[in-house]
């Protein structure tokens, strides 16, 4: 019966954001927030373990305390408990630091037999939060996880690679990281929505994860987010007049100025 | 202290049934909509997702919702597929007549198969002669032996194409008007029972039809509730569903009120887009405004209901005044499409065909115009 622990994250739901056409910077006020798509994925197939398999799944996320409605429904869809890390000071954490937060939140949850992580967020994409974490951990790693067996202590899965797929195995502990092709994530009854309201949610700060508030956020992380924008696609509305001949000629040489050619 | 805003667990549900809704639903909208045929599929994935039996209590297999958390249900699968939102309208009719009035052995049998869907319940009452003057009813239903023998017709009877079972009432008093109605339940295969189809102008998978009732043997536990009590019984859940069904076409009002946002955003006339006339704006903020007022309406009602208060009053006013918003709403919207709102390769035109059907069924606007006036005036003032 697997002890599993699953990362999540809370992200603006893409679909409603929108761009300043004047700065090109998001616009992400007011937007709706949503779990993570891959995390969803995640979530599933924990659950999907605990029915085949039994055992426990905990949620655990790095987030503002109004991300409630997040471990809601995480909760709803069949995680056991969940686990907030929530602190000011966490603000401004790249994802090397999440990694740390999420590491030391892990460690005093106690033994754990695998972790699952989403392959990569939909807003920052970086894909190396599960790497980075495993290596903070010390754990053996399968990212791009397509599908997951359990099998005793041993975990078989299916990687999905740009040019084939390929079986690896581990034994426990080990993290995961998984495909959004992995399965459908469920959508909770109201049943479930209202059971959900009696399972556990800790709350952890920096201080009660022994983490020292220069270690986290802005101060803790190598990587300074300077600025996101949206990039800007325009025409350059370059007419090429003369014979089909001098045109193609004149095409070149505009696209290797360009460096395109 | 006045509290107008949903609980966290009823707008966790919302997000639940609208991402349901909006996936699996309303991309198959208008192709499904131009059919007879009832959307099994999809009923199926309604019933898994505990949508069927939401208002039945957990230990018959069910949600256990309130009757706000219904509404909330159907105006979101509305948004999506109006004639998907109707199982769960009447499955909440058929769950709460049997918890009210049911036998032990019915509740056993019958809540835990509307809940996981193997039952589809239909609600047969209009006859060709009459709907709400439920006292002129000519179906019989008389005692024979250990059961009873049902002789009829009933008209404009929904889900005649996909209903397991049927609420049916006759009179088992002929003389006795009103209140020697009585509700049988009875399948679908009963024989003597035969079905015929209406071709409508909307809401055809629901199946609109007829059923012909020609020596119908039941047995005599088919008998829902007390002998002449069925008129009663299904007044008592209309108060119900008029309110369902005016969140019913809010849903779908809603959904072409936001395509004609989105488009008036989009299309550019003179330089700039539409949404920036008057014409075209203030038509907008107006539909929003009574819809926002109806969707208050409703709530209030399911409120009420939930509260164990009065609503009958205020079950008629959402019956006889959203329906008509919804179809003056969707009507604007298709006009502010312009030439291509009028085509049935968008699913405007089909939305107010849809929304029409609920102007008629379940008690016309001016048979609850004459309830809300009985309400407010008193019995006396009634014009029968």
């Amino acid at each position: 019966m697997p002890e599993m622990i699953v990362c999540f994250k809370e992200v603006v739901d893409e679909r409603e954001l929108k761009v300043n056409p004047k700065t090109q910077e998001l616009m992400t006020e007011g937007i709706t927030r949503k779990i993570s798509d891959f995390d969803l994925n995640a979530i599933e197939e924990a659950i999907r373990i605990k029915e085949m398999h039994g055992g426990r799944a905990t949620g655990v996320i790095v987030g503002l305390p109004e991300c409630k409605p997040s471990i809601k429904k995480a909760l709803s869809m069949g995680l056991d408990r969940a686990c907030l890390l929530s602190d000011p000071a966490f603000a401004g954490s790249d994802t090397l630091t999440v990694a740390a937060i999420l590491a030391a939140a892990i460690r005093k949850l106690g033994p754990f037999d695998m972790i699952l992580c989403g392959e990569a967020s939909t807003d920052g994409f970086s894909a190396q939060l599960g790497p980075s974490l495993a290596e903070r951990l010390d754990l053996p790693q399968i990212t791009a996880a397509s599908q997951v067996t359990i099998e005793g202590n041993q975990v078989v899965a299916e990687r999905s690679l740009d040019d084939g797929i390929e079986v690896v195995e581990a034994s426990f502990p080990v993290l995961l990281s998984v495909t959004k092709e992995i399965n459908k994530p469920r959508l909770a009854t109201l049943k479930q929505i209202l059971a959900a309201s009696k399972k556990e949610v800790l709350e952890w700060k920096a201080a009660d994860l022994g983490l020292s508030t220069d270690a986290v956020g802005l101060q803790g992380s190598p990587i300074v987010l300077k600025r996101v924008a949206a990039f800007r696609m325009e025409r350059k509305n370059i007419r090429l007049e003369g014979t089909l001949a001098e045109a193609a000629e004149r095409a070149i040489r505009e696209l290797l100025r360009e460096g395109v050619l | 202290m006045l509290n107008l805003s949903f609980s966290e667990d009823q707008e966790l549900f919302r997000q639940m049934v609208r991402e349901f809704a909006q996936t699996e639903l309303a991309p198959g909208y208008l192709e499904r909509a131009k059919r007879e045929e009832a959307p099994r599929e999809e009923f199926r994935k309604m019933a898994e997702l505990g949508l069927t039996g939401i208002n039945i209590p957990e230990e018959y297999g069910g949600q256990g919702a309130d009757y706000v958390t219904i509404g909330i249900a159907i105006e979101e699968i509305a948004r999506a597929d109006i004639n998907c939102s109707y199982p769960i309208a009447v499955g909440g009719l058929g769950g709460g007549a049997f918890l009210k009035h049911g036998t032990p052995e019915q509740r056993e049998t019958w809540l835990p198969k509307i809940t996981r869907g193997e039952t589809l319940l239909g609600l047969a009452l209009t006859e060709p002669g009459c709907g709400s003057d439920a006292a002129a009813m000519k179906t019989t239903a008389l005692r024979e032996g250990d059961g009873y023998v049902l002789n009829g017709e009933k008209s404009s009877i929904s889900f005649v194409n996909c209903a397991t079972d049927f609420f049916l009432f006759a009179k088992t008093d002929p003389k006795a008007g009103a209140r020697g109605v009585s509700c049988f339940l009875v399948p679908m295969d009963a024989p003597g029972l035969t079905t015929s189809i209406f071709h409508d102008m909307g809401c055809k998978p629901i199946g609109r039809g007829a059923l012909a009732l020609k020596e119908v043997h039941i047995p005599a536990s088919s008998l829902m509730g007390q002998e002449g009590r069925g008129f009663h019984l299904v007044m008592e859940e209309f108060d119900y569903t008029k309110v369902l069904i005016g969140l019913m076409c809010l849903g779908t009002a809603q959904a072409a009120l936001e395509d004609a946002i989105a488009y008036a955003k989009e299309r550019k006339a003179f330089g700039k887009p539409i949404a920036r006339f008057e014409g075209v704006s203030f038509l907008i903020a107006e539909h929003a405004t009574r819809m926002e007022a109806a969707r208050l309406l409703c709530y209030q009602a399911l409120w009420l209901r939930d509260q164990g208060k009065p609503h009958t009053k205020e079950a008629s006013m959402c019956k006889w005044w959203v329906p008509k918003i919804s179809a003056e709403a969707i009507h604007d919207a298709l006009l502010i499409h312009g030439h291509l709102g009028y085509s049935d390769e968008y699913p405007l035109e089909q939305r107010w065909r849809d929304v029409l059907a609920f102007q008629i069924a379940d008690g016309t606007a001016q048979i609850q115009k004459i309830i809300i006036s009985r309400e407010i005036l008193g019995r006396e003032y009634l014009p029968y």
